[in-house]
Order: C-alpha cells, then structure tokens, then sequence
C-alpha cells in the first residue's frame, strides 16, 4: 500500500487535532485577545493554514501548540484591521496586553480547568435564549457542525449560521464576560449549565431512537460528553462537581434503558415490562458507581447533595435490582421526600405520587394526586397517572377514560399511539368482563 | 462600558412597597461607586407624543410608539465592566421587582 500522501497525512493530523483539541484551543485564543467572535475565525484560519503549511514545512511536533500559535496572531491582525476601520473606540479586552498569558484570569478555585469550563460557562450565560445556550456549547466545546446543530434543532443550516452568529455578536456587543462566575453566583449558573445540559439530553428523547438512525449527533450522547467534561474539570469534594456527578450518573441511568422504552411497533414500553437484556449494562453499571460514590464523598466531606444527584440516586434504585419485584418503592419515596424540599416542580410531586402507588397501593396516591390538578390537570403526565392508578383498582373504565385525555394532551406520536393502545386494551378487557358478567 | 437600563412598567410585577423601594437610593448608591452617568423618570404615557416623518410629511401622534401594556416609565445610564456587573446593577433597581428592566449595551457612533 502507498504511503499517505503528504496532504493526506497533513489533514489527518489536522482533523486529529481538532477532534481532540479544538474546545481548548478556541478557549485559550478567547482568553488571551478577548472577543469570542475574532477567536473562532482565527482558529479557523489557522486551521487552513495548517493544511496549506504542513504538506511542505512537515507536520510539526506539537501540532496544537503551532495552530494556537498562529491563531493568536491571526486574531491580533483580525482586530488590527477591524480597529483600523472603524474610528477609535474602546476595546473590551484590547487593551490588555496582547499576546500575554491570561493567566491573571485563571480562576484558582478550578485549577484543572483548561478554558474549556469557562467556554461551557459562557455559553451557557442566561442573557442567551435556552437553544442558542445548547447550540453554541455543542458548536464550541464539541466542534459539532453547523449542519448537524441544524438538524438537530429542525433549521436550515444557514439559519442555524446566522443563529451562532448573532450569539457571538450579543457576547462581544453585550460584553457577556469570558469566565467561571464567582463565588456568589456560581451555584445558580451552575444549576443553569446542568439544565441546559439535561434540556440537550430529553431532545433525544423527543422522540425515540429512529430505525437505523445515523445521525452524527446523537444530543444524549453529547450531553454526556459535556457532563463528563464538566466532571473532570470541577474540583471534587465541591457542591457543584457533587451535583454534576448526579447529572452524569442520572443520564447514564436513564441512557442505559433506551433501546428498551420503545417497541418494535413503535409504542412506549413501561419499565416493568422492558426487556432487560437491550439495556446497555456497562452504562448503568457506571451510574450506578457514580451515585454511590458522590453520597459517599457527600457523607464523607459534608458536602450537600443536590436535585440532580437526588434525581439519580431515585434512578438508581430501579436499576439496582435485577427482578421489578425487589425495587424498594418505600426508599423511593423517602428520596422523593427529600427531593421534593430541592425542587419545588410539580411534576416532581407526580412522581412521587407514582412512587407512593408503588409502594402503598393506589388509594392513597390518587389523593396525592388530586391536589395536583390546579397545576397540572393539562398534562398528560397527570392524566396518564390516573390511569395508571384506577386501573390498579380495578376502575378499568375511569381508567381507559383517562389514558384517552392523555392521548389528547399528547406531546408527539409516539406518546399519542402507546397512551391510545393502552385505552384500548382497557376497553377489551372492560368488554369481556362484561360479557362474562351477562 | 456604558449600559441605558430601561426601567418598565409592568402589570405582572409584585406590588410596590413604599418603604423598600427607594430608587433615590439606588441612584446614590451608584454614585458613590462612580458608575452613575445620568437618568430619570419619565411622564406616564399619556404625556409622551411620537413623530414620524414620512415621504416628507410629518406625522404627531399623541401616545407612545408601542401599543403594549408596558411601557418605559424611567431610563438610567449607567457603566460597568461587562454584562454580568449590569445585570446585577439592574437588579438591585426596586423596579425590576415591581416592573422589568432592559439593559442594553450602548453601541457608540
């Protein structure tokens, strides 16, 4: 076989660097000139440039280190021009020193973090609409596509392009700050990087896994890239990195059962009746590790576990056990409790009421579930709660009646179909009790 | 940086308190950080006139330019060093509780 072409090798070392480097790269050209929107261009330049340079010059020994290099200069010329255009202004960050080390920002309290956590932060910064917060993470930190991002949110690629754009413009114009938040506002952003995370991850779930799907964007799989990220950059032994283990763990948890939920027929499968052997056991295993792990350093260092590794832990004990009979419902409601005080969403109250069925029976939990429906009478979640419950006591008609108000109140198809299936199974087996009866 | 906060009436903020909420306060606060630069309240609605000038012909309308139920009641311009220091600045304004607050970035000619 002939030996790679010099161009082959070149863009092979390049894409290389760019699978594996790029989110730091970006990150450190950020950190040194200031301005986001200058940044991704000039690495982009130097990532041509690259592929120009290396056929003839040689693949350099540290390939990342040059097109960080070089994209830190293209980026001084990029604001050199721009400032020689326009009438003199101030600049934010320009007048720092240009070329220095930004090591005056680094943040001593995430000492592991490469520029990556910061470039999380950032573009996860509340002034910026909950899917330009994803779509921007995914682009910066990830490297995904434009088409991709595109895709995934159901836009034109270039409607996608002028979203990433205007984002990148409201950062520079707004002056949305490049860094970690402080001390006093780290908790709340913390809590917003983990929903935009968890928001990227139930895209997934939107709808199911399509047949034979070769989507290079699996948004479940990116969510628990960039928790991971998280992960390793947050000191352990913090309330945050506490809280983003849980994050992980839930949605590996919760990843580990998806080729189970749905059935071939394309109908939700309920968690009694999965097949356990389309679980990915390696996933769950691993959340099952990060659980107990985090409420052991939580116990250990008296650091407060959060709503997300409270979530977890719940997810935990359903998948702890190999036989639906040995879950313990009673726990599951004691962690209810507790999560219920961290997060005050209703439908954390309906599951709990869920739970409560599970382990009392459905009398009880139908009394729950009542005083919820001021809130969230229109949701199909109550109604299919509902059914679930008249249906254990045997109230086989209540029961049909309200998995078809769930069926009205559905958010895809999928839900749609499965609430409607499980009606009508109601009503054949209402209508040969009937006929038995007569 | 300068930032103009809009200060804006809204009909779904909580009540005002008369005791808690001292803009007077706000502003001398500011002042004293040196991040003041100017601003004040504005007449309701009824006093405000908006002019268009079209093909030429110039056209006075009594009202303000939007028909929404919230309008601007106050402006404050104010500096900071980037948009999380606004931010917060906005939100110590007692009329974020009882209205909403726009900052928007000044963009120089």
């Amino acid at each position: 076989m002939a030996a790679l072409t010099s161009a082959e090798s070149t863009a092979s070392a390049v894409q290389s660097v760019v699978d594996s480097e790029y989110g730091r790269i970006l990150a450190t050209v950020i950190a040194a000139l200031g301005d986001w929107e200058v940044a991704e261009d000039a690495v982009q330049d130097s990532l041509a440039r690259a592929l120009e340079r290396w056929p003839d010059e040689g693949i350099p020994r540290n390939p990342a280190a040059w097109i960080t290099t070089v994209a830190k200069r293209r980026a001084i010329d990029l604001i050199r021009h721009e400032n020689a255009v326009r009438r003199a202004s101030t600049r934010w960050g320009f007048e720092r020193e240009i070329g220095a080390h930004a090591d005056e920002d680094r943040d001593d309290a995430f000492p592991d973090d490469d520029g990556r956590l910061r470039l999380v932060f950032t573009a996860c910064h509340p002034a910026l609409s909950q899917e330009t917060r994803i779509a921007l993470t995914l682009r910066t930190v990830l490297n995904i596509s434009v088409e991709s991002l595109g895709r995934l949110f159901g836009v034109s690629e270039a409607a996608m392009q002028k979203r990433l754009v205007r984002a990148r413009g409201k950062i520079k114009h707004a002056r949305i700050p490049f860094r970690i938040p402080g001390e006093a506002e780290l908790a709340d952003r913390s809590n917003g990087v983990r929903d935009v995370l968890y928001a990227l991850f139930t895209i997934a779930y939107a709808e199911p896994l399509a047949e034979g799907s070769t989507a290079d964007t699996d948004p479940a799989a990116e969510a628990i890239r960039l928790a991971r990220l998280c992960c390793s950059l947050i000191p352990e032994r913090t309330h945050e990195r506490v809280e983003f283990d849980g994050l992980l763990a839930l949605m590996l948890l919760q990843q580990s059962r998806r080729a189970a939920r749905v059935s071939a027929e394309g109908l939700s499968v309920s968690f009694a009746d999965q097949d356990r052997d389309l679980w990915d056991e390696e996933a769950a295993a691993e959340g099952l590790v990060i659980v107990d792990t985090a409420f052991e350093q939580s116990d250990r260092y008296g650091v407060a576990a959060g709503r997300h590794l409270v979530h977890a832990a719940i997810a935990a004990e359903y998948m702890r056990v190999r036989e639906v009979s040995a879950i313990d419902h009673r726990r599951i409601v004691a962690l209810f409790d507790v999560l219920e005080r961290l997060d005050p969403s209703p439908f954390v109250h309906l599951n709990r009421a869920i739970a409560q069925a599970n382990a009392e029976g459905p009398d009880a939990a139908l009394s729950t579930l009542e005083i919820l429906r001021p809130r969230l009478g229109t949701h199909h979640l109550f109604h299919a709660a509902r059914g679930d419950f008249m249906q254990r006591r045997g109230e086989t008609e209540a029961a049909a009646d309200s998995f078809r108000e769930a069926a009205r109140r559905a958010p895809s198809e999928t839900d749609r179909r499965s609430y409607r299936a499980v009606e009508e199974r109601l009503r054949d087996s209402e209508r040969a009790q009937a006929d038995r009866a007569s | 940086m300068r930032y103009v906060l809009f200060i804006c009436a809204d009909p779904t903020g909580e009540p005002y308190d008369e005791d808690d909420d001292n803009v007077g306060e706000w502003v001398h606060a500011l002042q004293a950080e040196g991040k003041y630069v100017l601003g004040d309240r504005l007449r309701p609605v009824d006093d405000a006139t908006t002019i268009r000038v079209r093909a030429g012909e110039r056209l006075v309308i009594d009202g303000p330019f939007t028909e929404s139920r919230e309008w601007i009641a106050g402006f404050d311009v104010v500096e900071a060093d980037d948009l999380d220091e606004a931010i917060a600045v906005a939100a110590r304004h007692p009329m974020a509780r009882f209205g909403r607050v726009e900052v928007r970035p000044v963009w120089p000619l």
